[in-house]
């Protein structure tokens, strides 16, 4: 997974995580959030995070995350490359956390049924597998269910984990 | 009215500035509106499905063997 990422820095509080992209377009701050999700009474244990990313936008001379733009810097398999690895940074630091993700469902996506950034994930998941399942292990979420990731299957939702 | 080129500029030049300022930066992150909603939708997805989740599950039974 080391192979072609981008640098990335991490904030205080291990929870933001800072890349910068470079491309055909030029330079773009990618900003990710690790954030909590509620966890139920019963099961007190489980640390279910939620991972999401976008891109700096500036807004009316404001800057603000915009995880839905398309940015064209033609480098998405590196900026998903870096993602991947920030969640493998995450659950190192964070044994016993359950990390979620799921991809922003644009227009093109729902066209086509099928989420676009999901597909992307999981190559990154696929192509280095042999490696990634030797410390992680994965979940995925179809059709409202869980189940052990496969390789080749398209998931909605995917979950990770450290063995 | 600015060429495409001119506001590419721009925009390098402001993000050059705003990379000056990293805490700036972590900030827009954990107050991002559109990442909030993500969280949000995620949380949604997940009480969607049925308790406990495998690792759930696994970490109660090995709870329950000590």
């Amino acid at each position: 997974m080391d192979k072609d990422c981008y640098k990335f820095v991490v904030g205080q509080d291990d929870f933001t995580y800072i890349f910068i992209s470079e491309g055909v377009k030029g330079k773009i701050a990618k900003g990710v959030l690790i954030s909590p999700l509620p966890a139920a009474s019963v099961y007190p244990f489980s640390s279910v995070y939620n991972l999401g990313f976008g891109d700096f936008v500036n807004f009316d001379r404001k800057w603000i995350i915009d995880d839905s733009v398309r940015s064209g810097n033609g480098d998405m398999p590196k900026v998903i490359a870096t993602v991947a690895r920030i969640a493998m940074d995450f659950l190192t630091k964070n044994p016993d956390s359950v990390l979620s993700f799921e991809g922003y469902m644009d227009e093109k996506s729902a066209l086509h049924g099928r989420n676009h950034r999901n597909v992307l994930y999981q190559r990154a998941i696929n192509s280095n597998w042999a490696e990634l399942s030797e410390e992680f292990r994965f979940w995925g979420v179809q059709e409202g269910k869980f189940e052990e990731y496969s390789v080749g299957t398209h998931y909605d939702q995917i979950l990770v984990g450290r063995l | 009215m600015k060429t495409q080129m001119e506001k590419e500029e721009t925009r390098e030049a402001m993000l050059e500035e705003l990379l000056q300022h990293r805490e700036k930066m972590f900030e827009i992150i954990r107050n991002s509106p559109a990442l909030r909603k993500r969280n949000e939708a995620a949380a949604a997805s997940l009480a969607r499905l049925p308790r406990p989740f495998p690792w759930e599950k696994e970490k109660s039974e090995k709870k329950s063997d000590q």
